[in-house]
């Protein structure tokens, strides 16, 4: 940079690359076919820079989709750099180098100003189909990427402005309701095009080097503002251990281990210990595991300025080739955004230890993705119903979390889909669509409730496909709050449960039955701070307003309510008497941390310690200090081990900060209720058409 | 006889009266009266020596609705729901109602408008073809009629899934609820906002019943003290709709009384539209806190179905007018990153933009362009308040220094820079979602501060026209008096076009018409001043946004199918003949013509340019002296040349170089860029 450009060009050039994305987006959403992205919006827009760096977004992008189009711009570059011409379209949607899962198509346009590439608009969206073994393309019980559709390495869609038609006919030869998809694909060439003409306009305002300064400035700005925030940090390291419910295939959790150091200026983050890439579909390539690191150092860090890829370079990455967070081909890699929101928890964890007064529970670990498809036989044409019903937001050490929210890593995306467009759709009926009643993550601060919403089935040719976790092990409480609310999806036959998979939540090709009632419940965050010392008035007003009920409001809050008032005395005794009851073991440090054959914690327990808590040989246990994230272990019964103490190794004492022979609490780990006990506010096992006949 | 415009802000109620005898207009204003608007409603014709028996019609805006939602001030609102989908109401659709919420950990979604132990489950069903699955169960009902009765409620939302198809349930539950509790007033989804889609038609039927107590209160206690102080002409409202509704008819909808105060200042702009050479207008309404735009094509206003609001939706068809967090009380501020930002944060009138001596010592939009000499010190924004100029220079100085700028005045510069480039690029914005270009477009400016930013706005739209209306200030009130009575009408029929039954779509439209007819001709309208306007809301099969689209009452299917693609093209450019339409929804508005001021110029008499006032100004990086024009002197036809400054009541016009500035014989003074 040659001349230092003035702040307020800056700033204006700045207002007017977001008001681009802006109307990059809304020219796709007001010109596509497909519900998927007009009614949910999962899509994203982006200006990046010549060298791939995110130059601007808008509030309503999916940080998910965008941090990893700046991955995916690399390999593109690889293939393509030299002969890029003006006119060019790239398409891209590939895993392994910077995509995240098939169904999320990219396009990138290199923006050329006198043969020189100064931007690129890129847009990404989420197509309903994209081929492959399932309508909707994946499925929680994938084994190889070909199941799930078409995978696309950097292919030049538009050569100077003549569309590759060869390449465009195979791509819809390949995908189901091919028209709704060649829409997209003509949409997103509109939402580019649109960037195009505004950089256009603007580089002939302020002149091209004015733009190009702009663009280095921002990056400079953000890179040098992540710089100052890291540099007040408690320099140290910082671990986590955690766990998704299970890889798709076996029951086997699958563990991730993060390390995050902090440098005088920099924030280093190594997965090394995180489970081996493995057959089922709980793999995710590069891109998503840093653009799940990176939401929660940018909301935790500095939350209010815009973002744009400086923000990056603070941040150093070791993610182990051939693990889960960095997979190879050709691994299934449905569940990414699983795991992409499971490493957003960890590192919640790990930012509630760093900055304790600005703790926050873990995230709702799962996108909840349910597909209810059929076959239309007269119209030749698959109907696919997709719902993803929103979770309850995580608290914060001084806010409860909102209900049915989406997640704080962005996207426009609505809580639930409308029951009669659903109706109108397919044959199927919403019994049910209600705030989860004592779904929330318990604490000083809860978390917001989730959503459960049941269908019935009314035809025989449905079937169920499911990508979703947290259905078994649930996202964690921080600072003594308790766990977050479980996701589940299940269905109810003839009036008694049926699995529709023997993996809850990883649920492939489950044929639906007329009558069928598919349950869906959302997963809701952690609390932050024990609910034990939550103000007694904040539960009564949960309880009054039914969200909460008053067992829930005992047990848990130890709040007593008598005539729609809290009975003041009795909730003091009744607290004392829970604080009492709190469980606390001693610490015996020792030289290495226990890990059976799957890569999950193992502590070793004495039989009158594992009774006290109600925990059974292979249950698990949470530590719980009082700050940061719970240390989750599996339990193993022994003889053998002192009764009132337990061995664990030095990543579990750089976990709790915890000295040897020091005591910390320790409780079980609770487990997720029958699908059953979803259906306690309204008994509708009866389907309605019976009702009607009686 | 007298007509009078009264329409009621946050600050000041303005007042327009027009003679129609002598075709003369007078307009006033007076402080507004939060807890009791009757008061400041009555004050300013006290003040204005009106006698109301020389009266014949007032036509009133008021923000009574808007506050009660705004301020959550009712607790008396419940809703009845189909058994297992109380929670819609407060699940909803969040999307864009969240735009706070990325990177935001602290996020809180707006409480629901009903508390959860407010909504009353009744067991019922109808199925998506409008068959009955389920009667109600009147013993359910009986008993929620007794907890209405208990709980003490004044007014109810009736939602059941599926009533676009069928409403006969709604209508039962309805009707049982009003014979039960005749002072309860009830709202039917279906008659409130007849869409398909639960949650937007339940969230705007909740509103109409969250509003209905307060809006009733307020309409009866206007027209007791009107008719007690001797008032014998009529009385209307402005609505949302952009239309006016009669005092029978207006406690129907109170919903529509939400967001109806800008609907009257875009009436104005198409009166003076009409008059202004001008075939489509961008409406630019600037406050101190906000800014509202809104679209006018072919001297329509663009109508919204569905209009997102304090954290929910309002889906009536209504005016499209899009506000923005910007305004003459935006403060400019250093983020940490050190950039230099303006808004959305506002000084509000306490403390105000430092120069209003109030202790505020944050730069504002309105310091910026005090120190630039755009707006003078003696310029009373509406009241008699003194600006002190030195203020507003320490203020951005002080903000100068924080980004390493010593020059205040290039500081200030900047302010106006930013602010003016976020609103292009909002308007710019709206106008994509549209499908529309700005440039085919003049800009309107109205509101306070709306005529100072005019010229550079449209400047950075390449906009060549900005049209200034008389008494830009008092848009709105004037606006009351060029409404027409409108009634909206809608029936869904979600059928794919080529197989519609044509029969049925013209039974519907004319079964509208009728309806709407009828109504006028009770209030009193002639055949000849009613207008039967009809509609399609048509799509391609697979998408979920309709665009709207004339038809005629005896229109054929294939017409209807024409018509969608020609419009389509037009917004799009392209579309998609292999694909089939979707009929969505048929629409009829009725509207009752009302006779509206003839505008007219004060005519200057002597040459504009003779012994002005002179004020420096500084433009593009230096000060400019510059003539301080009035606008009643101007001479019509005449051009002048900025940079200068046409000053008048309530308004400063200010003109960039560049551009040029002529008088019309109607009252509008045109600025339009200096062609090279």
């Amino acid at each position: 940079m040659t001349a230092k450009i003035d702040p307020i060009t800056v700033e204006v050039i700045q207002g007017s690359f977001i008001t681009t994305v802006r109307n990059m987006r809304a020219t796709l959403i007001r010109t596509t076919f497909a519900p998927i992205l007009y009614d949910t919006r999962d899509l994203s827009c982006a200006l990046l820079s010549h060298t791939g760096e995110l130059v601007a977004m808008s509030e309503g992008d999916f940080s998910g989709h965008v941090f990893s189009l700046q991955v995916g711009l690399t390999p593109i570059l690889e293939k393509f750099g030299d002969e890029m011409k003006p006119g060019d379209v790239y398409m891209f949607n590939d895993p392994y180098t910077g995509g995240t899962h098939l169904n999320d198509i990219a396009f990138y346009k290199p923006h050329f100003v006198d043969g020189k590439i100064i931007l690129f608009e890129t847009v990404r969206a989420h197509w309903s189909d994209v081929g492959g073994a399932n309508p909707g393309s994946f499925s929680g019980q994938d084994t190889e990427i070909y199941q799930e559709g078409v995978r696309i390495p950097p292919v030049k869609l538009v050569d100077q402005g003549v569309l590759n038609q060869g390449v465009w006919d195979m791509l819809f030869a390949n995908v189901r309701i091919a028209d709704e998809q060649e829409g997209n694909a003509l949409a997103m060439l509109d939402s580019v095009k649109v960037g195009e003409e505004q950089i256009n306009e603007l580089c002939e305002k302020y002149g091209t080097d004015a733009v190009e300064q702009c663009r280095d400035a921002l990056l400079d700005r953000a890179e040098q503002t992540l710089r100052e925030e890291i540099k007040k940090l408690e320099l140290g390291e910082y671990y986590v251990e955690h766990y998704a419910d299970s890889n798709g295939i076996t029951p086997d959790p699958v563990p991730l281990r993060i390390r995050m150091t902090v440098k005088d200026e920099t924030l280093s983050v190594d997965f090394t210990g995180t489970a081996e890439e493995f057959e089922g579909p709980m793999n995710v390539g590069p891109a998503v595991t840093q653009a799940g690191v990176f939401v929660v150092v940018k909301a935790w860090l500095d939350p209010h300025t815009p973002v744009n890829g400086g923000t990056f370079r603070p941040l150093e990455f070791n993610l182990p080739k051939g693990s889960v967070v960095n997979c190879n081909p050709p691994r299934a890699v449905a569940g990414v955004w699983e795991l992409y929101r499971k490493i957003q928890s960890a590192m919640a964890g790990i930012f509630s230890q760093v900055q304790p007064e600005n703790a926050g529970g873990g995230a709702m670990e799962t996108i909840n993705h349910i597909y209810i498809t059929s076959y239309d036989p007269v119209a030749a044409r698959h109907n696919i119903l997709y719902e993803y019903p929103q979770g309850g937001f995580p608290g914060t050490s001084h806010s409860d979390g909102s209900t049915g929210s989406p997640s704080y890593d962005g996207g426009d995306v609505p809580s639930i889909y409308p029951a009669e467009s659903s109706e109108q759709r397919q044959p199927l009926r919403i019994e049910s669509t209600e705030v989860t009643r004592d779904g929330e993550g318990a604490g000083r601060f809860r978390s917001g409730f989730g959503i459960t919403r049941r269908i019935r089935v009314l035809s025989d040719n449905s079937q169920l496909n499911v990508m979703s976790d947290a259905s078994v092990i649930p996202p964690w409480g921080v600072a003594g709050a308790t766990e977050g609310g479980f996701n589940a999806c299940g269905v109810i036959r003839d009036g008694k449960p049926v699995a529709p998979s023997s993996l809850p939540g990883k649920v492939r090709s489950f044929q639906l039955k007329r009558d069928d009632l598919v349950i869906m419940r959302a997963t809701a965050g952690g609390g932050v701070g024990d609910p034990l010392e939550r103000e007694p008035e904040l539960v009564l007003n949960d309880v009054l307003l039914e969200y909460v009920s008053e067992q829930r409001a005992h047990d848990i809050y130890g709040v007593v309510i008598k005539d729609s008032n809290v009975d003041k005395e009795g909730t003091e005794a009744l607290r004392a008497k829970l604080f009492k009851e709190k469980h606390y073991i001693k610490i015996n440090l020792v030289k290495d941390d226990t890990y059976d054959e799957r890569g999950c914690r193992i502590s070793t327990l004495s039989q009158e310690d594992a009774s006290m808590l109600g925990v059974k040989d292979g249950e698990m246990i949470e530590f719980v200090p009082s700050i940061g994230a719970p240390l989750r272990s599996w339990v193993a019964v022994s003889a053998d081990v002192a009764k009132g103490s337990v061995e664990l190794g030095p990543l579990a004492q750089i976990a709790l900060k915890i000295k040897d022979g020091e005591t910390i609490q320790f409780r079980r780990l609770k487990q997720a209720p029958e699908i059953t006990h979803y259906n306690t506010q309204h008994d509708i096992s009866q389907p309605l058409n019976q009702l009607k006949s009686a | 006889m007298l007509n009078i415009g009264v329409d009621t802000g946050g600050t000041f109620t303005d007042f327009v009266v027009f003679d129609d005898d002598n075709n003369t207009l007078n307009v006033a204003k007076t402080a507004s009266t939060p807890e009791d608007p009757t008061v400041a409603f009555m004050n300013g014709l006290r003040e204005l020596d009106i006698d109301l028996a020389s009266v014949s019609r007032i036509v009133h805006g008021t923000t009574i609705a808007t506050n009660a939602v705004l301020e959550r001030n009712s607790d008396t609102a419940a809703v009845v729901v189909t058994k297992g989908h109380r929670d819609i109401v407060e699940i909803g659709q969040l999307r864009v109602y969240a735009d706070n919420v990325i990177f935001n950990r602290h996020y809180q979604r707006p409480a629901p408008f009903i508390p959860r132990n407010m909504r009353y489950e009744i067991s019922e069903r109808i199925g998506p073809e409008g068959d009955v699955l389920l009667p109600v169960d009147d013993a359910e009902l009986d008993s929620v009629i007794e907890r209405i009765r208990a709980d003490k409620i004044e007014s109810v939302a009736v939602c059941m899934i599926n009533s676009y198809v069928n409403a006969d349930h709604e209508q039962y539950v309805a009707k049982r609820i009003r014979e039960a509790l005749p002072n309860v007033g009830v709202s039917e989804s279906m008659k409130v906002s007849p869409v398909f889609r639960e949650f937007e038609r339940w969230a705007t039927t909740v509103l109409n019943a969250y509003v209905d107590s307060s809006v009733s209160r307020y309409l009866r206690k206007l027209s007791n003290t009107l008719r007690d102080a001797g008032y014998r002409g009529e009385l209307f409202y402005m609505t949302s709709n952009g239309g006016i509704l009669t005092e029978a008819a207006a406690p129907e909808q109170p919903v529509k009384f939400l967001l109806s105060g800008p609907a009257a200042g875009i009436r104005a702009a198409v009166h003076t539209g009409n008059y202004g050479d001008v075939k489509n207008i961008i409406t630019y309404d600037m406050g101190g806190t906000s800014t509202d735009i809104s679209l006018i094509q072919d001297m329509n206003p663009i109508i919204t179905h569905e209009k997102q609001f304090a954290g929910t939706v309002i889906k009536t068809p209504q005016l499209d007018i899009i506000a923005i967090g910007a305004g003459g009380g935006s403060i400019a501020w250093v983020d940490k990153d050190g950039s230099l930002k303006v808004g959305p944060r506002s000084a509000g009138a306490m403390p105000g933009p430092a120069c209003y001596q109030r202790g505020g010592t944050e730069p504002t939009v309105t310091d910026a362009n005090l120190l630039l000499g755009r707006m003078g010190e003696g310029s009373a924004l509406g009241g008699n308040m003194q600006l002190d100029k030195s203020l507003a220079e320490k203020a951005i100085a002080d903000l100068g220094k924080k980004i390493g700028i010593d020059d205040p005045y290039r500081v200030a510069e900047g302010i106006l820079q930013i602010c003016n480039n976020n609103m292009a690029g909002a308007v710019r914005t709206v106008s994509v979602e549209r499908g529309l270009d700005p440039r085919d477009f003049a800009l309107m400016p109205m509101g306070g501060a709306g005529p100072m930013h005019a010229v550079p706005v449209a400047d950075e739209l390449g906009i060549d026209h900005v049209l200034i209306p008389p008494n830009p200030g008092n848009a709105c009130a004037m606006g009351l008096l060029t409404s027409d009575l409108q009634h909206d009408y809608v029936r869904t029929y979600v059928t794919e076009v080529h197989e519609a039954d044509v029969g049925k779509i013209h039974s519907l439209v004319k079964e509208m018409g009728v309806e709407g007819r009828k109504q006028l001709r009770t209030e009193g309208l002639e055949n000849d001043h009613i207008d039967i306007r009809c509609s399609a809301d048509m799509r391609y099969l697979g998408q979920s946004f309709q665009l709207e689209v004339p038809i005629t009452e005896d229109v054929s299917l294939q017409e209807m199918e024409a018509a969608f693609n020609e419009c389509y093209q037009n917004i799009y450019g392209y579309n998609r003949l292999d694909k089939p339409i979707e009929l969505v929804y048929l629409r009829v508005v009725a509207v009752g013509v009302v006779d509206k001021p003839l505008p007219s110029a004060e005519r200057g008499s002597s040459s504009t340019a003779s012994n002005c006032e002179k004020r420096d100004i500084y433009f593009d990086g230096s000060f400019h002296n510059c003539n301080i024009y009035q606008r009643s002197e101007l001479k019509i036809g005449e051009k002048i040349n900025g940079p200068m400054v046409i000053q008048e009541y309530g308004s400063t016009n200010v003109i960039s170089p560049g551009w040029q500035a002529s008088a019309d014989e109607f009252g509008n003074l045109h600025i339009r860029r200096i062609q090279e």
